[in-house]
């Protein structure tokens, strides 16, 4: 059968991908806590800060360009 | 086979006056930048002998005449404020921006470093300016204001000069155009005045108009062809300015040491036998510029690129081949291990090359995740720059969604809140809650300067860092010791209003006793002019970068009693 000698191009890539994976890396990040709360937490934060003027808060921010 | 050169990095700030509805950003350049200075560097000048901006890298000069004039930045120019940093960087006004360049370091890890120090410096000076102005003056680490304006974030590499520009212009197109995937910083909008609502990976991408030239600030192009080495007859300095304003250590380090390694491989291809003009043939795009529109707008990380050959590749594809080919070079020419390595011969080019190799494996892995599963990602996301300020918007945009859905009594709002699968939140065809302006803020606040008020430095536990804090705090006060950047802030430091002029390649002292004269302050102004006689003072050359550190001036430099006397005896070789 011809489809048995197919590779599904999908596969091709993995193999790729597998072998760039890196042995080392520099100092991890802490990640005792759950991403998504961490995110949540940061968002209830500064809740009032978006609740409050956020289009005069945006629309102030005018720049000139530069290099 | 080494990442190590002389490089470093320059980076424009945002400034703004909190609240205000009208500022003018000039004045506020001026005003930040006048508050960097110290009694040793206030009546300093920066010496714009030696710069040049209208030489061509490609080999021709820009006649005087047709060049516009914010480009002649050695043109006489009043109130300009220029402050040699304490680090030996320089802190000045360039155009509507005050800007800091990190002093010359060697390898990527210490450029980062140095870099984020000029954070500390500017955030001192904007709340010393605060306080000299009474205005709550503000200072952003962007490259954006989403209505039309774009400043630069700049790399600076010291090369080879033999390497034929071509090659350079060719190689690094290929580089900047698909290292976004991995180093972009992220940015609310698309469009240069964010027309269209959504998000991408690059701050910059959607401002480069041209493949290459020597503007900066129109029709900006993927490779910059400003040739003014601050360096030896042998060297060139390659001026990037298509990278983002990255707040995270890992895509500043990967932007640095990626391009590092590429400029190695040209300086070393005829050394292995390796084919440079074969192997750009085959990866040359049919239009750079319009790829790097497309890479910076494809969220689903596997846009098809078309190649000038007529096949296609991908973003990933072309970074996977630039790695490979520094491989296959190196290992040709330093031999590999019992494990097939290639020997990299120091600590920072092993970390950048597994950095890489990482930063792609983590690119793959975000490709195919779903949103739901990109939300939860916290290795990559300590790491992707873009995908952990996407994270934090997409949270806020479903529950933005969510809570209208609701407000409006819609059945099955959780449906609508939850993205189908092959439309990644974010591109123009699911912007759906983009354009609400909370998610600008989170944007705007994610690069702003001062802690109390960036939403970025509650996520720094949550990011991998290469220097610690107490590192980049002694970098902001102390230069490095390995570049003409200690001798530079060493004269200044010891020495302060005995020096006259100060640049990247030449220092220039007065003799003391003239030090009192009723024209001091005004005989070596900005204007690239001496109006005083030569005796009076002495200019020495410190083209060389490596030659004027430490190790070589330190001695100098203690038996000196004047800082005249120290540059003469650098220069008539006593040391």
């Amino acid at each position: 059968m011809p489809q048995q000698f197919e590779q599904p191009q999908s596969q091709t890539q993995e193999t790729h991908e597998d072998d760039v994976l890196a042995q080392s890396a520099p100092q991890s990040a802490d990640q005792s806590q759950d991403q998504s709360d961490v995110l949540d937490d940061i968002l209830n934060d500064i809740e009032s800060t978006l609740e409050t003027n956020a289009e005069e808060y945006v629309n102030s921010f005018v720049q000139k360009g530069g290099e | 086979m080494t990442v190590r050169r002389v490089m470093g990095t320059e980076t424009e700030y945002a400034v703004s006056v909190k609240g205000a509805g009208r500022y003018n950003p000039v004045q506020l350049s001026f005003d930040v930048v006048s508050a960097a200075a110290d009694k040793h560097s206030r009546n300093i000048r920066w010496d714009y002998r030696q710069e040049d901006p209208v030489n061509d890298a490609r080999g021709m000069r820009l006649e005087r005449a047709n060049a516009r004039p914010d480009m002649l930045t050695d043109a006489p120019q009043l109130n300009i404020t220029n402050v040699i940093a304490p680090n030996g960087g320089r802190v000045y006004v360039d155009h509507a921006h005050p800007e800091y360049s990190a002093p010359e370091t060697t390898d990527p890890f210490e450029a980062v470093k140095y870099d984020h120090a000029g954070n500390l410096l500017m955030q001192q000076a904007c709340e010393r300016a605060r306080a000299d102005t009474g205005q709550p003056i503000e200072l952003h680490r962007n490259n954006v204001d989403g209505k039309g304006a774009s400043w630069g974030t700049h790399e600076n590499y010291m090369m080879n000069r033999a390497v034929p520009f071509d090659q350079v212009s060719r190689l690094m197109t290929l580089h900047f155009v698909t290292r976004q995937i991995y180093a972009g910083s992220g940015r609310v909008g698309l469009g240069e005045r964010s027309e269209t609502a959504g998000y991408q990976l690059s701050q910059r991408a959607d401002y480069i108009h041209a493949r290459v030239g020597l503007q900066t600030t129109f029709e900006r192009p993927i490779i910059n062809t400003r040739d003014e080495s601050h360096s030896t007859d042998d060297c060139r300095r390659l001026h990037v300015i298509v990278g983002d304003a990255n707040r995270m250590d890992v895509p500043q380090v990967l932007k640095l040491g990626t391009t590092s390694m590429l400029l190695w491989l040209l300086e070393h291809a005829d050394e292995a036998g390796f084919d440079v003009s074969a192997f750009l043939d085959g990866l040359e795009l049919a239009d750079p510029v319009e790829a790097m529109h497309t890479v910076s707008h494809d969220l689903g990380l596997n846009a098809v690129l078309p190649l000038a050959s007529g096949g296609e590749t991908t973003a990933w594809l072309i970074q996977l081949k630039l790695r490979q080919a520094v491989y296959q070079v190196a290992a040709l020419v330093n031999g590999t291990d019992t494990a097939g390595e290639p020997q990299w011969p120091d600590k920072p080019t092993t970390s950048v090359m597994a950095m890489w190799g990482q930063a792609l494996a983590d690119v793959a892995a975000i490709r195919h995740a779903s949103d739901d599963e990109r939300l939860n990602m916290t290795g990559e996301a300590s790491r992707v720059e873009w995908l952990l300020k996407w994270q934090l918007l997409e949270k806020l945009r479903r529950k933005i969604v969510k809570g209208a859905n609701v407000g409006r009594d819609i059945a099955g709002a959780d449906d609508d809140v939850s993205v189908v699968s092959d439309v990644r939140s974010g591109t123009a065809d699911a912007a759906y809650g983009w354009a609400d302006p909370r998610l600008q803020v989170i944007d705007l606040k994610w690069a702003a300067l001062d802690p109390e008020d960036s939403v970025f430095t509650k996520l720094v536990p949550r990011t991998e860092r290469v220097n610690t804090s107490a590192e980049v705090t002694f970098a902001a006060a102390e230069p490095p010791e390995n570049t003409r950047a200690w001798l530079r802030a060493m004269l200044v430091r010891r020495f302060g209003s005995e020096v006259a002029a100060v640049s990247w390649s030449r220092l220039t002292a007065r003799e003391p006793e003239t030090m009192n004269d009723d024209d001091s302050e005004e005989f070596y102004g900005n204007a690239g002019h001496m109006a005083a006689p030569d005796r009076r003072l002495f200019s020495l050359d410190i083209s060389n970068p490596l030659a004027f550190d430490k190790a070589h001036c330190a001695k100098p430099m203690e038996s000196a009693e004047h800082a005249i006397d120290l540059l003469k005896a650098l220069a008539y070789g006593s040391r």
